[in-house]
């Protein structure tokens, strides 16, 4: 008993030095990606709620088990969304400066799934997690403790090697989610059935996105439908043995990944916008540590810096008050040139991550769950 | 890394709302992606789309489909099929989860608040706002179970049927 109680440890040490090896950083990296995420939640996936307060509380249909349905009766007053909207800003603008990112992240988490649960109390529950997944992992990845006008301390809480194995873990659990139900109901060789298809033809006639190359999948070959059936379930079913087999293949993953928003972009106009911004969290951002270092040290930059996001805290407040849902700030709250901006940026995390690909070295020395030290 | 023990705590919080979503029991907040695993069928060159709209009847009493983005705004108008599925909340409002399997729907009888008379009020009033932007009669609206048939060969729609039809009226 006691012998194979110590092989399935062996074996779960394995299994995790494995995903580390595929997915370790440092905190130099990740203060660079820390503000990239803080620039992408005040200006490109700008989430307002205080819309929510405007509809009637027979409305209220929270999912089953949920803390909505479960603690409260209805949606809050207003003005708890005004203040859970300013602080949303407010924590995202530490995270962006590095003002206690740490506990700035973690408010910024909570009180996005507090709002979202409400967003999604109308009858459908939105999938957006993953954003929150990821900020929640990476506060306590040490993203706060360089670049960073009041940084975090290295104390007990600071672990970065868990916090980007188990985002990870987490990333490839929900792509098995998705694909796991369609596999029973999508793998088959009956070619008058697709579950593509239903994604497709009901995004294009009743929700009625019709933009890019939607139009030329209109009257395609059925089985164009179906092999699209069957590379989305194998792509889905698939990330756990690109993350344990190297970093390298891993990162292949996150480009496949990424030409399957891409697809889903162009064809059915489905965004999944916050998940290019976890993909990005893989990346090495080693060699944008210096320069930022050296160029936000400069005093005009830190002018341009202060006045750029005097202007996106003006333009998030306005949409605030406006009950604006787009995505993008700086773009029209039209769904066409929100979607122009969709493709920019996942066409952009391409980039970035095939430049990481080419530049991959491995790093199949190491095996324990170490920490890199910082240079 | 992570010791045995909290790995196997972690797959649970994984596992779980997992067989709950297989349950109609999704849980929120979960580690889960959307699945939206149904599958369209072609039949003789043809396919169903089946979809929920709803209509408001003009002055001169014809009934008229309404913009759903602007009727649910600021909400996503992707709810409407939700919404109008629970008669917006206002009428026969269901207390008791019905879910795919019927032993857990006898172990999971999961009780909804119903809306009070206020909030019923305020949805009426809401509803009526709207219909009145939309140039709408107040106090009704009509919900279609619709069918669209698309043809293949043409990616347009060639027939629009209507499976099921109510009016709902909120002038009481």
């Amino acid at each position: 008993m006691k012998k194979s109680s110590l092989s399935i440890s062996k074996i779960n040490d394995y299994f995790w030095s494995r995903v580390l090896r595929s997915t370790e950083s440092n905190s130099q990296s990740l203060s660079v990606f820390r503000i990239i995420a803080g620039v992408f939640l005040l200006i490109i996936y700008t989430n307002n709620y205080a819309w929510i307060g405007e509809m009637p509380n027979a409305f209220f249909m929270p999912p089953i088990l949920s803390p909505a349905n479960l603690l409260t009766h209805g949606f809050p007053p207003k003005e708890f969304f005004w203040i859970m909207d300013f602080a949303l800003i407010l924590t995202a603008l530490c995270i962006t400066l590095g003002v206690k990112a740490r506990v700035a992240t973690i408010i910024h988490v909570l009180i996005s799934v507090i709002c979202i649960n409400y967003a999604s109390s109308f009858g459908k529950i939105g999938h957006n997690i993953f954003l929150y997944l990821l900020l929640g992992c990476m506060s306590f990845s040490g993203w706060g403790t360089r670049l960073a006008i009041y940084p975090d301390k290295e104390d007990k809480y600071h672990l970065p090697a868990k916090s980007l194995s188990i985002l990870s873990i987490l990333l490839c659990f929900g792509f098995f989610s998705a694909g796991c139900e369609k596999a029973l109901n999508w793998i088959n060789f009956d070619l008058t059935t697709s579950g593509t298809a239903k994604w497709f033809y009901n995004s294009y006639f009743n929700f009625e996105r019709t933009y890019f190359l939607a139009s030329s999948l209109r009257n395609a070959p059925f089985w164009i439908f179906k092999a699209m059936d069957f590379a989305g379930v194998i792509l889905e079913l698939s990330p756990l043995f690109f993350l344990l087999h190297s970093r390298k293949s891993w990162q292949l993953f996150l480009v496949f990944a990424c030409c399957f928003h891409l697809t889903n972009v162009l064809f059915f106009n489905i965004s999944f916008i916050n998940n290019g911004l976890v993909y990005l969290a893989f990346m090495d951002y080693t060699s944008a540590f210096n320069y930022l270092k050296k160029i936000l040290s400069k005093k005009t930059v830190q002018l341009v810096v202060t006045l750029g996001l005097a202007l996106i805290v003006a333009l998030r407040i306005d949409s605030i008050i406006d009950f604006s849902r787009s995505i993008f700030i700086f773009l029209p709250p039209v769904p066409q040139y929100q979607m122009y901006g969709i493709l920019f940026f996942w066409l952009i995390i391409l980039g970035i991550i095939l430049r990481n690909l080419i530049k991959t070295t491995p790093l199949n020395s190491r095996n324990s769950s170490e920490y890199l030290p910082d240079v | 890394m992570l010791s045995l023990r909290s790995t196997i705590i972690l797959l649970l919080i994984l596992f779980i709302p997992l067989l709950l979503r297989f349950q109609d029991l999704e849980p929120y907040p979960a580690v889960l992606f959307p699945s939206g695993a149904n599958v369209l069928k072609v039949s003789n060159g043809t396919t169903d789309l089946g979809y929920t709209e709803v209509l408001g009847l003009r002055k001169s009493g014809k009934w008229e489909v309404i913009d759903a983005r602007a009727f649910l705004s600021p909400a996503s108008y992707q709810n409407l099929s939700p919404l109008a599925k629970a008669n917006f909340g206002i009428e026969g409002f269901d207390t008791v989860y019905k879910g795919k399997f019927k032993t857990i729907k006898k172990i999971l009888r999961f009780k909804k608040v119903p809306p009070g008379a206020g909030d019923i009020r305020e949805a009426k009033l809401w509803l009526n706002g709207k219909l009145a932007q939309q140039g709408f009669m107040p106090n009704q609206v009509k919900i279609h179970t619709v069918t669209k048939r698309i043809s293949l060969a043409t990616g347009r729609i060639v027939e629009k049927i209507v499976k099921d039809e109510k009016i709902l009226t909120f002038n009481k």
